[in-house]
């Protein structure tokens, strides 16, 4: 080891070890300032009761329940928002971007003028423009609903549609679902495979009949009933209410993510091959067959990492539900939570470890579906990658 | 030594220069808190307030920042409100000027210090009189000069006139206050059920009911009132004349001065039995002349030598009914029907109209 390398190694080492004497001294600080206040240290504040109410939960909660309820309560309208924005952006998106690709002038306008609005504008400001303008300017006060016919009503308080309530009926139904739902996606697997081998067989019709099978049910012994919206003194005593807060959220990420996404499905579309789309007119293949069985397949490849970013991104900004009172993990828990108990380092780890976890685990199940598409080489798996039985 | 190693070296140097710079940085911001708790132990003050106040020929009142109505800068700069009157009631009966008044504005965190520490002679700013306060700040409250408490606004059609109205309404709030916990007990504790929707300003949650997405709104009901002022339509709001908590505001003086705590205590009731007994900033000089109430003639100096026992002159009561007006007068003027404001009396009225305030007798 010569002199500048056992300089380098020295100057790292005592650089290492000032900034560990930093956090030491900072938790040191902690501790100390803690301690003074007679306040331990733990997670033990998360079976106190919580003393105040939440107003949309997907499990049963009330003010006599826990600090920790609250912190499943608050996770479940962050996931609940997340996935119906996941799944939005990610149609709007492949419409969008599709549409920006096409030869027809006024869609392609249309599109590059939806990417350019949106995405120029702060998500927080897209959450306060459907709360603030279109939901308690706009639309009508509660005793003055928008209706139609007895199903759907739109005001101040959100959109009211009829609830579906099952009946003693209903498991049967839900396990024919599953299983037809299995059924369904395991022949289309069959399909994949026959296509890679060179065997063309139609086996679409076979999943319409699947299909079928539980709308058959449902029909002949109607395992839900349908309650319509009944309207009380303050509020729809039955029916199911999608409030302005959740509704505001969701479309703002929807809308503003799904440029992104379409932004990214064009630029993958592009960055196949053109020989490929030669190719495949050459072969005879009609538009929209070249575009499912050609040109996307390829392009989902470079799509996926790039989506799932955004993905991630929804699943963070769904926070800024915080502005219109949607109470999500960051308001209920990081939020009232932290206020009501003052265990800030407690509260705040918890948030950003779930935050963490949430993040990882979706990147995870979209690497795993990266993989499952493409082979060892990075291309798409192909006919070669099918073990010969 | 290569020029590449040498750059190396002198940016670890930086590094370790800065980190060492945020290490005495935290120690120093260490001392700068512990002087700040040593500044904020009550200073012994020898000299009596009355002395001082007299010597300096004006009186040192500890206001709020601006909050309409109780104390805030007219558009000339002259301080108004219902908090200043009290404080210009004080240096009427003690200077027999109601206008030797210096206002200093100050932050909820510094009022206390700057009473404990001798900086104001009476602080009238808004202050919850609470048993921690009394018993840990080295302060006295010197009466309640308004019942304050968490109130409900509602809109005047929705047809919600008591609490018990709200059973199922949706209530709109500030997050992470008392006034939450404080909600949801009083819902618990009545087997009512609440839809609560918490928004992060108190704001915010007035525009949910404006806009007609909440039921009511609910903070303290002086806050209420100013929300409402910046409403479109503020005469389509009202609040249900019930409360959920207790709020008293007073003002608050340094403990260990007897005199003085009795001289404000008094210029206070005074206003108090003024309103009571009728007299007003424009009659009383009718009524010194010419009543036969005894209670009225103690009160302005006619009769009694009542003043004289604070160390005050015998015009003192005269002086602030003169100038500052009754309670009545006061509140009227910066919180009820003649201030944008528009406060009901409520549990603010006398305690012969129904309400809590009550003067003590003036004998």
């Amino acid at each position: 080891m010569n002199r500048t390398k056992i300089r380098n190694l020295t100057a790292q080492t005592g650089l290492i070890l000032l900034i560990l004497l930093m956090f030491a001294y900072f938790g040191f600080n902690y501790i100390r300032n803690i301690s003074q206040r007679n306040i331990e240290i733990g997670y033990g504040f998360m079976d106190d009761t919580a003393g105040f109410s939440i107003s949309q939960t997907l499990i049963p909660y009330t003010e006599a329940d826990t600090f920790g309820r609250t912190f499943v309560v608050g996770l479940l309208n962050t996931l609940l928002a997340s996935v119906i924005s996941i799944i939005l952006a990610t149609l709007l998106g492949f419409v969008v971007g599709l549409m920006r690709l096409s030869s027809n002038k006024l869609m392609s306008q249309t599109a590059l003028f939806y990417v350019e609005l949106l995405r120029n504008i702060p998500p927080l400001l897209h959450v306060l423009f459907w709360y603030q303008v279109v939901f308690l300017n706009v639309l009508p006060p509660f005793k003055e609903s928008f209706k139609l016919g007895e199903w759907l009503y739109i005001n101040v308080r959100g959109i009211t549609i009829p609830s579906f309530v099952p009946q003693d009926n209903s498991i049967p139904f839900h396990i024919i679902t599953f299983i037809s739902l299995c059924a369904v996606i395991y022949v289309g697997i069959i399909k994949k495979q026959m296509v890679l081998r060179g065997i063309h067989k139609r086996l679409w019709p076979w999943q319409v009949l699947l299909v079928l099978v539980p709308v058959a049910y449902a029909w002949l012994f109607k395992p839900y009933s349908m309650v319509l919206p009944q309207i009380t003194k303050f509020k729809f005593s039955s029916g199911m209410t999608i409030r302005p807060e959740l509704f505001s959220v969701v479309v703002a990420m929807a809308t503003y993510t799904s440029t992104y996404i379409s932004e990214i499905v064009r630029s993958s579309i592009l960055a196949v091959p053109k020989g490929q789309l030669e190719a495949a007119k050459s072969l005879g293949f009609p538009s929209y067959r070249r575009l499912q069985l050609i040109i996307i397949p390829q392009a989902m490849r470079t799509m996926i990492p790039p989506v799932t970013n955004q993905y991630l991104n929804i699943i963070k900004n769904t926070s800024l539900g915080m502005a219109v009172a949607y109470p999500d993990l960051t308001a209920v828990f990081a939020g009232t939570t932290l206020n009501q108990t003052g265990r800030a380092l407690e509260v705040m780890a918890l948030v950003m470890v779930t935050y963490l976890s949430i993040s990882l685990v979706t990147s995870l199940l979209m690497n795993w579906y990266n993989s499952s598409i493409i082979d060892r080489k990075g291309d798409l798996i192909s006919k070669e990658d099918i073990p010969v039985e | 030594m290569s020029m590449k190693a040498t750059f190396k070296l002198s940016a670890a140097a930086l590094i370790v220069a800065l980190l060492s710079l945020a290490f005495v940085s935290c120690g120093s911001g260490d001392t700068a808190a512990a002087t700040e708790t040593a500044a904020a132990a009550p200073a012994e003050s020898k000299a009596s307030t009355l002395d001082l106040v007299k010597q300096r020929g004006k009186l040192i009142l500890g206001v709020t920042a601006g909050v309409p109505g109780y104390s805030a800068p007219d558009s000339e700069g002259v301080w108004q409100g219902f908090d200043v009157d009290l404080g210009r009631a004080v240096a009427a009966a003690v200077l027999g000027d109601a206008d030797a008044v210096e206002c200093r504005p100050l932050s909820a965190k510094e009022r206390f210090t700057a009473l404990q520490s001798g900086e104001i002679d009476l602080l009238c700013r808004v202050t919850t009189w609470t048993a921690t306060r009394d018993a840990e700040l080295g302060v006295n409250f010197a009466g309640v000069n308004y019942y304050d408490g968490q109130g409900f606004m509602v809109a005047k059609d929705s047809g919600i006139k008591t609490l018990a109205d709200l059973d199922g309404a949706t209530i709109a709030v500030q997050a992470g206050t008392t006034t939450e916990l404080n909600l949801s007990d009083y819902f618990r504790k009545n087997g009512m059920e609440l839809e609560l929707i918490t928004f992060e300003a108190n704001e915010q949650a007035a525009a949910a009911l404006e806009a007609g997405r909440a039921d009511a709104v609910t903070s303290d009901s002086s806050q209420l009132y100013a929300l409402r002022t910046k409403f479109k339509e503020p005469e389509k709001f009202d609040l249900i004349p019930e409360l959920i908590s207790k709020e008293p505001l007073g003002p608050v003086v340094r403990e260990g001065d007897d005199q003085w705590f009795d001289i404000v205590t008094w210029s206070f009731m005074t206003m108090l039995n003024a309103e009571e007994y009728g007299v007003t900033s424009a009659n009383v000089d009718e009524m010194k002349a010419s009543s036969d109430n005894p209670n009225v003639k103690r009160m302005l100096g006619v009769e009694g030598g009542v003043w004289e026992g604070f160390g005050l002159g015998s015009d003192a009561g005269y002086s602030i009914i003169k100038s500052v007006g009754n309670y009545g007068e006061s509140f009227d003027r910066n919180l009820g029907s003649g201030s944008p404001l528009n406060i009901a009396r409520g549990y603010n009225a006398l305690w012969t109209d129904g309400g809590l305030q009550y003067g003590m007798p003036i004998r």
